[in-house]
């Protein structure tokens, strides 16, 4: 914020604002609705088949909010957090599957089961630090595709195995839903996908709120704290264990709820999908929008569907090369090893510059406080 | 994470009252003893043969994770950080000495030695380019940038050679009937060849590392990089050198297992996985450390999934849980002993 801040005295911005007048307001009322009325919009406009992209995309996006907790705000390196979303994914199919439960009743389970392997794992994270920690995470997301295979104990049974699996009763819009959202005359497709995105979007919301006051509150702040300087930190009284043990457990739940969005709104779920590709492909949405801000989860989630959507497509647009479309996995490398460079906080951090650039937001001096 | 008097040793500072026996090495010793206690029943009933032949094949896997464990101390020593690349890297070169071996014609080990050099290029470019601007301290992109190479190098692979297996010529005899037997159990020429080449690696290295002005420089660097600025290394060109020697480590290593995994883009992902368990366990800034540590791994590896099936209630078990013994590894010595069996121990504040 201060290097925004800096920018907006040296530029001569067009706009100034006075903070909390009603012009201020208007334009943020303004700048919310450039995001809320596409995303109330679009899927009454997009063709089923996105519409089920862009329910997948909020799902990714919530997977990327718990990986940014640890990433972005503790500044511990986790490369596993792709195996809490095939945790949290699981965890919902297998319990629709074989314990008939409702879609909403697994959320609370796939976050506390991601909870508590999130505080197992995380335990290493109190003596491991920096590149020991990445190391390890990024073997406990070559793992878990082997271990949801294993044989033993009935795991490959209930996981599927190499297959997947897929959920029997997934979600359906009943009569009054379908009248609320004002989708009964489309197909029946359409109808579920369009349902499904206004369930995963309402669950994301909660999550969001949820995060946004988690970071505000104390374990949050001394998270932050921890990141910046763990001796300080210390030293001002943030309990360093039960701090970073709670954010990796929770930031593992969130992540798992992430999963159990996508396989609800994918119908789905295989062992590609929560692979080491998807470990590259959320790490590459999570840098590329935003390391350490909340709004970056949603671009993130956008970036990890679409870009792999429409990667291949633009490889073949690309005149008089002739390369095969899987291989478009070269451009998100490109993305990993380029952003570092050229956008070090990502997409939203690039567009809060751009926008200092231009608005000038003159802070409200405080009152004076009675003693 | 600071460094400082190395001559103290952590039990000097050590406040809790803890008994001196258990310690790190305790606990690593007491966990293998606790897999190999497991695996007796079913080697004992195997007999001395069979345990052999386990042991005789896992020596080709340990020589080749110990050539890739160093390169990935190398690049830790000298700058704390861990290259992800570095499995792809290894990869690309063997693909480069498949190029010029089988599709140009060339004898195996000029073609393996001309793709070292050619990585040992890249690894320098990659060095200067990507690497050097970003600070040691500041893990974030060093990890963004060595991953995001990591699947560039896998897609430029893919894109050039396709995705099949190719079959690689053997730098070794390697013909069924190349071997020689020892108490019944099969020694096959591959494994002489593959331990001579670590051996005369390991060699080299050294040689490189303690007679030569850059290895001297390469020695100061690691131990301690503002000093060995302030005295007048060239640091920078240092660094360089450790990613170039790294590289051309890594794809030897690459070209001596490519013959019996058959060449394909991923082929070394699980080796890497289990180069890292190697290095860790050895120590990640120990270069004697992670060959013993390679070795450890590959007996251990092919214990588990040669007799782990016979243990009753584990027969589930199959050859691709070895990279969960790997993970578990890991986990166990980053844990109980995060320097490793051989590495210096460092003490953080905090």
């Amino acid at each position: 914020m201060t290097s925004a801040a800096s920018t907006a005295s040296a530029a001569t911005p067009r706009l100034t604002f006075q903070a909390g007048s009603r012009q201020h307001r208007m334009f943020q009322l303004a700048g919310w609705a450039c995001f809320v009325i596409p995303m109330l919009v679009l899927p009454y406009v997009l063709p089923s088949f996105r519409v089920a992209q862009l329910a997948q995309a909020v799902g990714w996006g919530i997977a990327i909010l718990g990986m940014n907790m640890v990433i972005g705000w503790s500044g511990l390196i986790s490369l596993g957090h792709i195996a809490f979303t095939g945790l949290g994914a699981y965890t919902t199919t297998i319990l629709i599957n074989e314990s008939r439960f409702d879609m909403w009743m697994t959320l609370p389970v796939a976050f506390v089961v991601c909870f508590l392997f999130g505080a197992l794992v995380g335990l290493p994270a109190l003596k491991i630090r920096g590149l020991y920690l990445a190391l390890i995470t990024l073997a406990l997301a070559l793992t878990f595709p082997i271990l949801i295979k294993i044989e033993g104990g009935g795991i490959a049974r209930r996981t599927g195995g190499d297959n997947g699996r897929t959920i029997k009763e997934g979600l359906k819009p009943t009569g009054w839903m379908r009248s609320l959202l004002g989708i009964s005359g489309k197909d029946a497709s359409s109808q579920v996908a369009i349902y499904k995105y206004f369930c995963m979007l309402i669950i994301a919301g909660i999550c969001f709120l949820l995060v946004r006051n988690i970071m505000k509150s104390s374990p949050g702040r001394g998270m932050l704290a921890i990141r910046d300087n763990q001796i300080g930190a210390a030293v001002s009284g943030v309990p360093l264990n039960k701090h970073k043990v709670l954010t990796f457990a929770l930031s593992a739940a969130f992540a798992g709820i992430g999963g159990s969005m996508i396989a609800s709104s994918l119908g789905a779920i295989g062992p590609t999908l929560v692979g080491p590709e998807y470990a590259t492909l959320t790490l590459m949405g999570l840098v590329l929008c935003g390391v350490a801000t909340l709004h970056g989860c949603w671009l993130g989630g956008l970036a990890v569907v679409f870009l792999q959507d429409l990667a291949p497509r633009w490889i073949k647009a690309v005149p008089g090369v002739d390369i095969d479309p899987i291989f478009a996995g070269a451009l998100f490398g490109l993305i990993l090893v380029l952003v570092p460079f050229f956008m070090p906080r990502g997409i939203v951090q690039f567009a809060r510059w751009l926008k200092a650039r231009f608005v000038r937001v003159i802070p409200q001096i405080p009152r004076a406080s009675v003693v | 994470m600071t460094r400082f008097a190395p001559h103290i040793s952590e039990r000097d500072l050590d406040m809790a009252s803890r008994p001196k026996w258990l310690n790190g090495s305790t606990v690593l010793y007491a966990a293998m003893a606790v897999v190999l206690l497991i695996l007796l029943g079913p080697i004992f009933r195997g007999g001395s043969q069979l345990f052999l032949q386990r042991v005789f094949d896992s020596l080709n896997n340990g020589a080749v994770y110990a050539v890739t464990a160093i390169s990935l101390v190398l690049i830790f020593k000298a700058t704390t950080l861990i290259n992800f690349a570095q499995g792809n890297i290894a990869m690309f070169g063997a693909y480069v000495c498949y190029q010029l071996s089988v599709k140009m014609g060339w004898p195996v080990w000029p073609s393996i030695f001309v793709a070292m050099i050619v990585m040992a290029i890249v690894g320098a470019a990659i060095e200067r380019t990507l690497i050097r601007p970003f600070g040691p301290a500041d893990h974030l992109p060093v990890v963004l940038i060595t991953f995001g190479l990591a699947s560039i190098l896998l897609a430029l692979a893919g894109a050039i050679w396709g995705l099949e297996f190719l079959a690689f010529p053997s730098p070794f005899p390697a013909k069924p009937g190349d071997r020689f037997t020892i108490g019944g159990a099969f020694f096959r020429y591959e494994t002489v060849g593959t331990l001579l080449v670590l051996a005369v690696m390991l060699v080299v290295l050294f040689a490189i590392l303690g007679r030569t002005k850059m290895g001297l420089a390469f020695r100061a660097v690691s131990s301690n990089v503002e000093s060995a600025r302030l005295v007048g290394v060239h640091t920078g060109r240092t660094l360089q050198f450790g990613w170039a020697l790294a590289a051309a480590l890594s794809v030897l290593g690459a070209c001596l297992v490519a013959k019996q995994t058959n060449l394909e883009p991923s082929f070394m992902a699980k080796l890497t996985i289990f180069a890292f368990a190697a290095a860790v366990l050895g120590g990640l800034d120990s270069i004697g450390g992670s060959v013993i540590g390679a070795f450890i791994v590959a007996v251990v590896q092919s214990l588990v999934t040669g007799y782990g099936q016979q243990v009753a209630g584990f027969g589930w078990l199959k050859s691709n849980f070895a990279l969960v013994v790997a993970f578990a590894l890991i986990l166990v010595v980053l844990l109980f002993k995060p320097e490793g069996l051989y590495g210096t121990k460092r003490i953080e504040r905090v």
